[in-house]
C-alpha cells in the first residue's frame, strides 16, 4: 500500500509535467491555430544548452537562468523565422512544425550528441521525507509545487491582465478579436516566448529523471497529446487533468504491470476518453451557431 | 422610369475629407469580380444604410473595409487617410465593425466583452460610457453574465456597445436585424442613430430590411452588380430587388 501511495505521488508529478507540455501545445493550438510537434523537441534542444554551459565551467542555476533568457528568444526565433513568413494554411503550418521537431532532433545530434545520453544533475534536492511511511521524493513535491505556481499565474493572467483577455478572444475568435484591434501576431510571438521557456523548464526537470539526450521528449510528447485528447483540445485546465491521468495511470501500470505496456496504456485511456466523451473530459464540441 | 439614380449623378456631400469615404472599391474572389467599383461615403454623424440581395456583397464590402477580404483595387479613406489592409490597423486607425454573426466571445462575461472594445487605446470617453449604459439598460444589468447565455437581442446590444465603446469615427454594422425582434431591433436602430449624431460617430448599417433603413437611415444605398446607387425612395422596393 506504501508503494502504491508512493507510485501516485510520483505518478502525479510525472503528470503534472505531461500536463505542462500538454498546456503548450494546447496554448499554441489556441492563439497561434496550430498545435506543434515541435514543442518537445524545442525543449530538449534548450536543455542541451544548459548543459554546455554547465559542462563548460559555470554553476548549475546560472546556466539555467541563462538558458532561460536564451528560450525566450528561442521561442520568438521559431515563430518568426519559421512559422510566420510563409503564411500558408494550417496544414501547411502542420506540416512545418513536424519539420521543426525532426530538424532540432537532428541538430542535437551533430552538435552535443557524440557521447549521449549524459547525465544531468539535478536543480531539485534529491532524497526525501517519510510520510506515514510512506516515501516522499522533495523532487516530486517541488515540481507539484512549480507547476502549481505555474498555472496559478496563467490563471491571474488570462483572468486579470489584457493581454490574457486577448489571448482569450483570439482563443475563440481569431477574426473578431483581430477586428477589435488585437495584434494577433504580437500575440503570437509572446505566447510562443512563454512556449519557450516552460519547455526548458520541462527539460530541465525532466533530464535529471531519465537522461539528456536526442529523443528524450519522445515518449512524453505522446503522454501529451493524450493528456490534451483526454482533457478536450479546447480546454486548457483540462490538460493538467489529462496529464495527471495518464501519468498515474501509466506509472502505476509500469509499477505492477511492466513498462512494456506503458505507451499502450496511455493510449489506451485516450480511446477509452474518446468512445465515452468523444470531445474530451472538458471539451466543447465545435458548434456553430447564427 | 427608374427612381433608381446612379451615384455619380448626385452632388457630393460638402465635407469630402471627413468620414470614411470608399472610392472605386474592387474585391476578386478567384477571378470572381465581387465589388466591381463600388463608391460610397459616410460622413461624421451620418448613418448610411446598405441594402441589396443575398449575395450582393455586402459583407464583403464591409469586410474589405476592415482588411478581413483583400482589396484588390480603389481606395478606403477615413478622414482623408488611407487605412491600412490588416484588420487591427484598420481597427487602430478608427474603424469599429459587428461582423455577420455577431462576434460574441460566449465564453467570456459581458463586461470582458466591452473591455475588449477598448482594446485600441483611446481617452477614456465617460460621457461615451454613460451615454451608452443609457441606450442599453440591459448590457449593464447582464455585466457578469456569460454572453453565450444572452438572447440573440441581448447579443446585440453587447456587440454595438462594445462597437462603441471605443469612440470609433466609423462603425460597421452587419445583419443589423438578424435575430432581432421588430421592438428591440427598433430600439436598438434609434439607439445607434441617435449616439452616432451626439457623438460624431459615422454608422454604415447593412441590413435586409430595406423598410426599416428607409425609415432610419440618412441615406440608403442599393448594392447590386459589385456597384452601389443611391436608393431614394422607400417604395420603389419592386425595382430595386428584381430588375
Amino acid at each position: 500500500m506504501g508503494l502504491a501511495i508512493s507510485v501516485i505521488v510520483s505518478g502525479i508529478a510525472f503528470g503534472l509535467l505531461i500536463g505542462m507540455l500538454a498546456f503548450i501545445l494546447v496554448f499554441l493550438y489556441k492563439t497561434t491555430g496550430v498545435a506543434n510537434f515541435a514543442v518537445g523537441n524545442i525543449g530538449m534542444f534548450e536543455t542541451f544548452i544548459v548543459y554546455e554551459l554547465w559542462k563548460n565551467g559555470m554553476g548549475l542555476w546560472p546556466a539555467a537562468g541563462v538558458g532561460l533568457v536564451c528560450s525566450a528568444v528561442f521561442g520568438v526565433l521559431i515563430y518568426q523565422l519559421v512559422l510566420r513568413p510563409f503564411g500558408g494554411n494550417q496544414a501547411n503550418t502542420l506540416v512545418r512544425t513536424v519539420a521543426l521537431f525532426l530538424l532540432l532532433a537532428a541538430m542535437a545530434d551533430v552538435f552535443f550528441g557524440q557521447d549521449q545520453p549524459y547525465h544531468f544533475p539535478s536543480l531539485l534536492p534529491t532524497g526525501g521525507t517519510k510520510v506515514g511511511g510512506v516515501l516522499l521524493r522533495w523532487s516530486d513535491l517541488i515540481t507539484v509545487g512549480i507547476v502549481l505556481v505555474i498555472v496559478t499565474g496563467f490563471v491571474a493572467m488570462f483572468r486579470w491582465t489584457r493581454l490574457g483577455l486577448q489571448f482569450l478572444a483570439v482563443a475563440q475568435r481569431p477574426e473578431t478579436a483581430r477586428l477589435l484591434g488585437v495584434r494577433a501576431q504580437r500575440l503570437s510571438t509572446i505566447a510562443y516566448m512563454l512556449a519557450g521557456c516552460l519547455a526548458l523548464l520541462i527539460g530541465l526537470l525532466l533530464a535529471p529523471k531519465q537522461l539528456l539526450f536526442s529523443q528524450m521528449m519522445n515518449p512524453i510528447l505522446l503522454f501529451a497529446f493524450a493528456a490534451a485528447v483526454v482533457g478536450g483540445f479546447t480546454s486548457l485546465g483540462g490538460t493538467f487533468v489529462g496529464g495527471i491521468i495518464i501519468g498515474v495511470v501509466t506509472d502505476l501500470v509500469t509499477t505492477y504491470v511492466g513498462s512494456d505496456l506503458t505507451l499502450a496504456s496511455a493510449l489506451a485511456i485516450m480511446l477509452l476518453t474518446l468512445a465515452v466523451r468523444p470531445n474530451g473530459l472538458f471539451g466543447t464540441a465545435q458548434v456553430r451557431r447564427l | 422610369m427608374s427612381t433608381v439614380k446612379d451615384v455619380k449623378e448626385q452632388p457630393t456631400a460638402g465635407r469630402t475629407t471627413a468620414g470614411l469615404r470608399i472610392e472605386d472599391l474592387h474585391v476578386r474572389f478567384s477571378g470572381a469580380r465581387v465589388i466591381d467599383g463600388l463608391s460610397l461615403t459616410v460622413a461624421p454623424g451620418e448613418i448610411v444604410g446598405l441594402a441589396g440581395r443575398n449575395g450582393a456583397g455586402k459583407t464583403t464590402t464591409l469586410r474589405a473595409v476592415s482588411g478581413l477580404a483583400a482589396r484588390s483595387g480603389g481606395t478606403v479613406e477615413l478622414d482623408g487617410v488611407r487605412l491600412p489592409s490588416r484588420p487591427e490597423a484598420v481597427a487602430r486607425a478608427g474603424v469599429a465593425h459587428v461582423p455577420e454573426g455577431r462576434g460574441i466571445f460566449a465564453d467570456l462575461t459581458v463586461e470582458e466583452n466591452i473591455r475588449l472594445g477598448l482594446v485600441r487605446k483611446v481617452p477614456a470617453e465617460q460621457t461615451l460610457r454613460g451615454a451608452l449604459e443609457e441606450a442599453f439598460p440591459a448590457v449593464v444589468r447582464l455585466r457578469g453574465q456569460k454572453a453565450g447565455r444572452l438572447s440573440g437581442g441581448e447579443q446585440q446590444m453587447v456587440a454595438l456597445f462594445r462597437g462603441l465603446i471605443g469612440a470609433p469615427k466609423v462603425l460597421l454594422v452587419d445583419e443589423m436585424s438578424l435575430g432581432l425582434s421588430p421592438r428591440a431591433l427598433l430600439t436598438a436602430i434609434e439607439a445607434l442613430a441617435a449616439l452616432g449624431r451626439a457623438h460624431d460617430i459615422g454608422v454604415l448599417v447593412v441590413d435586409q430590411n430595406s423598410r426599416m433603413l428607409h425609415e432610419h437611415c440618412d441615406r440608403v444605398y442599393l448594392l447590386g452588380g459589385g456597384r452601389v446607387r443611391l436608393w431614394d425612395d422607400a417604395g420603389d422596393i419592386a425595382s430595386a430587388y428584381f430588375e
